[in-house]
């Protein structure tokens, strides 16, 4: 029998990372959405955050690093929509696939430039509260504020504010929302920065949680599990998505470790081939029903 | 076209040799495979087999990728499935000739199952499942061969006292098995499953209202490419002494598809060929240069920059590939002095 | 041994005039029925509780205004769209769960309104792949370019020459469609389904877009196939024209629903179809 701290410590580890996997999902929903196709260059993004932000704040603190390795990821984010996604318009989705792979490496080329492989914690100072079973760092901590509050924010702008209904009035049918006149090319651009945004979040939470390290990427393709699992169209689902994903990793390792060592790390794979089979369009998501 | 040939049957219209300059062209370049060993010394011989094993392999991906247009992101670990199996059997004392088919069919075998989900969806749920199985293939690979390396006994590798796993033996073995994949590559290519698949590619929904089983296409492009992969991962395992799965990893299957996309997709033959040249033999020979010229991170994010940067460049500005851009310049000189 | 195999693969297919045989002629005989469809799109019922019956060998028009379900309705005999209600029956046989390519194989052939062709690939191409149900290799024999491989091409070939003579498209065999005017690609779009020798062609305003001289062309193609192999033909069209000079039968649509069906001269003259016209 599993003794009851470990299990605690590992539903609550489960929970934090599993906001992180739905931070990182929203941003492959978000694309997902506008440009129907997915952006393999969200991964290396999330690496890319952590080594600017380790970087900069090694040389002028902390602050400056959160500050420009956000302003960084929105930066990629305009980049990857100007230079790829438009010009790709209208071509099949594997073009954007590919060429999004490329952006994969390019921006892995640059990260590994920059940091050189190390593998470092953010300088900032954590402490450990015991809560009961439970023991808690202020990392933890951190992190979990960071991307509860930026879940939050992104759910709410995109359900509640204008901006939201335009960008998800693009999502359903972008012939017809540029028909009501709605700026359609801008708000591409405004999405693929926001998703950039959220996988910055997401990648400097993560960095918290497991220093920085090169294989931060690892993580964020992990979290194509919990965007399938929401349904790659679906927004809201994404939280739902990531939380089961931790969930279900923190108790694989638990349960299957001693029969599957390493299997922690790989069950999302597992995970992600049975969603494809039983339910492929996701919880959430909704079959596009193309027209001809 | 040239003037003067005639074709009296419709077979001869897609023959793979239409025209005499075909004949001359394939003559001279069996030719010249033949005599390579002659006019190179062996470290080039040695570079030259690698480069027809990853000719398969590319073959077999773009069949996948550039006929049916379905990202494949597990083509490396299929190759592996194929080193592995070849390893297993060789163990149990079954001949590499034998060993690298049975090769073959394993990974296409897997390729199969383990995409079977999703080719009922769209064409980026495939990308994602062999993303998956790409990762779970590893894992797998890890679990097995903890410590990266598996020999290949050498008692396997003889063909009536000939041993094949070196020089000579090595280069002409692994040159025989990659004319037949090509030329049988070639065939499926032009055959009415090739079509369809380009169909697939082309416009999978209306494909399936006109007749096409796109699910069957589809699993069959996919499980095509996995047997290549797996034969050159036979191949691979008949090349080296022994295997460790380093080189089965996602990026080896992001630069398999880079020698599609770059090389030229739907080209099968030599789209293929300039990708392996370009990606796989040009680097080597790259690093060996920077090796000493810059320190070795740097040359190990170069090498991502650059592949990353030729992937995604060429998707956007000639998405046919450096094919294109060499059929291009042909015209050119053609056309030369009068080529505006 | 071999080779008697291979020809026994082939039995019968080699026959052409099998493949074209001569189909029975016109009748009341349904061949194809649409029962009750309902199809939904969210909120949008696109087609509402419609009942379509075709009789064998007969040319009918669907007509109606835009938005009206009338690509939804063939979208739905073909198999593409999932009704919420309703069946489709073909030569007596639900067959309303089968997958679209099955329904090809059957004998319902169809074209689209907006161009659907394989863009990157040749006329020649484009056409051949309409056979695809018909193929008679397996993936071995295609590898090495057996016997079975290159008898099938050849027969596959001799039926795209049939068509291409049919539809006039000899200069074009291999140009990518993708270069082709509109015009043309209807003509190709119109040679793939041809090439399967449909007992039932469905067809989405194959007219649209195209010159006087290029419709008048393609009318006779299609008058030709009608009255030379008995096919059967189901035109959604707008051009009242067109309609009215080769149809023998007209549906009106309007909303989702079926609102006139009858004889070309009395349908036009239905005030609620002026009405739907005009006023909609
Ligand atoms: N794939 C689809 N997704 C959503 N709505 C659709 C789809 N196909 C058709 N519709 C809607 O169904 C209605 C009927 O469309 P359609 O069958 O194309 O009409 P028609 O061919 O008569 O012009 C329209 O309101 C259209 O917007
Ligand atoms: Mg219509």
């Amino acid at each position: 029998m599993v003794e009851a701290n470990i299990l605690v410590g590992a539903l609550f580890q489960g929970f934090v990372l599993g906001l992180i996997y739905a931070l990182i999902a929203l941003g492959f929903n978000i694309i997902y959405r506008v440009s129907k196709s997915i952006n393999f260059a969200h991964p290396a993004l999330i690496l890319l955050v952590g080594y600017v932000a380790l970087v900069v704040s090694r040389q002028n603190g902390i602050a400056a690093g959160l500050i420009i390795s956000l302003a960084v990821a929105a930066l990629a984010g305009l980049v990857l929509e100007k230079s790829l996604a438009k010009p790709l318009i209208g071509k099949p989705p594997v073009a954007l696939i590919g060429a999004t792979l490329g952006a994969f490496y390019v921006i892995r080329g640059v990260t590994f430039i920059v940091g050189r492989f190390e593998a470092a914690a953010l300088p900032l100072q954590s402490t450990y509260y015991s809560l009961g079973l439970l023991k808690v760092s202020t990392n933890d901590l951190v992190s979990m504020a960071v991307t509860g509050a930026g879940l939050l924010g992104l759910i709410l702008l995109h359900n509640k504010t204008r901006i939201g209904s335009a960008i998800r009035a693009v999502a359903e049918d972008a012939e017809g929302a540029a028909g009501y006149g709605l700026p359609v090319s801008r708000l591409m651009t405004l999405s693929w920065i926001l998703a950039g945004l959220t996988g910055a979040l997401g990648g400097l939470a993560l960095s918290l949680k497991a220093q920085v390290n090169p294989y931060l990427d690892f993580y964020a393709i992990k979290a194509f599990a919990a965007s399938i699992l929401a349904g790659l169209d679906s927004i809201g689902g994404v939280v739902l998505g990531g939380l089961a994903l931790g969930l279900v990793e923190q108790l694989a390792s638990i349960v299957l470790e001693p029969y599957l060592p390493g299997i922690g790390g790989h069950i999302a794979f597992f995970f992600l081939l049975l969603i494809l089979l039983v339910k492929p369009y996701g919880l959430f998501g909704t079959e596009r029903i193309e027209r001809i | 076209m040239p003037a003067g040939v005639f074709k009296e049957t419709y077979g001869e219209e897609i023959a793979i040799f239409r025209y005499p300059i075909h004949y001359a062209g394939a003559a001279l370049g069996l030719l010249f495979a033949l005599m390579l060993p002659i006019l190179v010394g062996p470290y080039y011989m040695l570079l030259a087999v690698s480069f027809l094993i990853f000719l398969v392999g590319t073959v077999g991906l773009n069949i996948t990728v550039g006929l049916a247009g379905l990202i494949s992101l597990a083509h490396a670990a299929l190759m592996g499935m194929g080193a592995y199996v070849t390893a297993f059997l060789a163990e149990k004392g079954v001949n590499i000739l034998v060993a690298i088919p049975v090769a073959g069919l394993s990974a296409a075998a897997l390729a199969f199952i383990l995409a079977l989900p999703s080719f009922r969806l769209k064409g980026y749920y495939l990308a994602m499942a062999s993303l998956a199985a790409q990762f779970i293939i590893e894992y797998i690979f890890a679990l097995i061969d903890p410590d990266q390396y598996v020999p290949i006994p050498d008692e396997a590798k003889y063909l009536g006292g000939i041993y094949l796993g070196r020089g000579l033996p090595l280069y002409y073995t692994t040159l025989a098995i990659t004319i037949v994949s090509i030329l049988t590559a070639v065939n499926l290519g032009r055959s009415i499953l090739g079509r369809a698949m380009k169909a697939v590619r082309d416009n999978d929904v209306a494909a399936e209202v006109v007749g096409i089983n796109v699910y069957y296409v589809k699993a069959i492009a996919f499980t095509i490419g996995g047997f290549y992969a797996g034969l050159a991962g036979g191949l691979y395992a008949l090349y080296s002494s022994g295997i460790g799965w380093e080189g089965f990893t996602l990026e080896g299957s992001i630069e398999y598809l880079g020698m599609v996309l770059i090389g030229g997709p739907g080209r099968i033959v030599w789209g293929s060929f300039l990708g392996v040249l370009l990606v796989r033999t040009g680097w080597t020979l790259l690093e060996s240069t920077l090796a000493d010229l810059i320190v070795s991170y740097v040359a190990a994010a170069l090498k991502y920059l650059i592949l990353g940067g030729m992937i995604a460049g060429f998707i956007i500005f000639e998405p046919e590939g450096l094919i294109a851009v060499l059929r291009r310049f042909k015209e050119y000189l053609r056309l030369w002095p009068y080529s505006y | 041994m071999q080779a008697a195999a291979l020809e026994w693969m082939f039995d019968g297919v080699w026959d052409r005039s099998e493949h074209y045989a001569k189909r029975p002629e016109r009748s009341e005989r349904p061949i194809l029925l649409a029962e009750n469809i309902t199809v939904k799109f969210g909120e949008i019922v696109a087609v509402d509780n419609v009942t379509v019956n075709v009789r064998q060998g007969e040319l009918l028009a669907i007509i109606g205004p835009n938005g009206a379900g009338k690509t939804s309705l063939l979208n739905v005999i073909s198999g593409f769209y999932k009704p919420v209600a309703g069946r489709v029956v073909f030569k007596g046989q639900d067959i309303s769960r089968m997958p679209p390519h099955k329904r090809v194989e059957l004998g319902i052939s169809r074209t689209f309104q907006h161009s659907q062709l394989f863009l990157g690939m040749t006329v020649l191409d484009n056409i051949i792949v309409g056979l695809f149900p018909w193929r008679r290799t397996n993936t071995l024999a295609a590898a090495f370019w057996l016997r079975s491989a290159r008898k099938w091409e050849e027969w596959a070939r001799e039926s795209v020459e049939h068509v291409i003579d049919l539809l006039e498209l000899h200069e074009y065999r291999y140009r990518v469609v993708g270069s082709l005017s509109p015009g043309l690609q209807k003509r190709v779009d119109l040679a793939r389904a041809l090439v399967q020798n449909p007992e039932v062609v469905l067809m989405d305003e194959p007219m649209a877009g195209l010159t006087r001289e290029e419709k008048e062309d393609l009318a006779r193609a299609i008058i030709e196939v009608h009255e030379t192999q008995g096919t059967t033909f189901v035109m959604v069209e707008h051009d009242l024209e067109v309609v009215t000079d080769i149809a023998d039968r007209i549906i009106v649509m309007d909303s989702g629903r079926v609102i006139a069906e009858g004889e070309p001269e009395e349908v036009v003259h239905n005030p609620r179809v002026i009405h739907a016209y005009v006023g909609g």
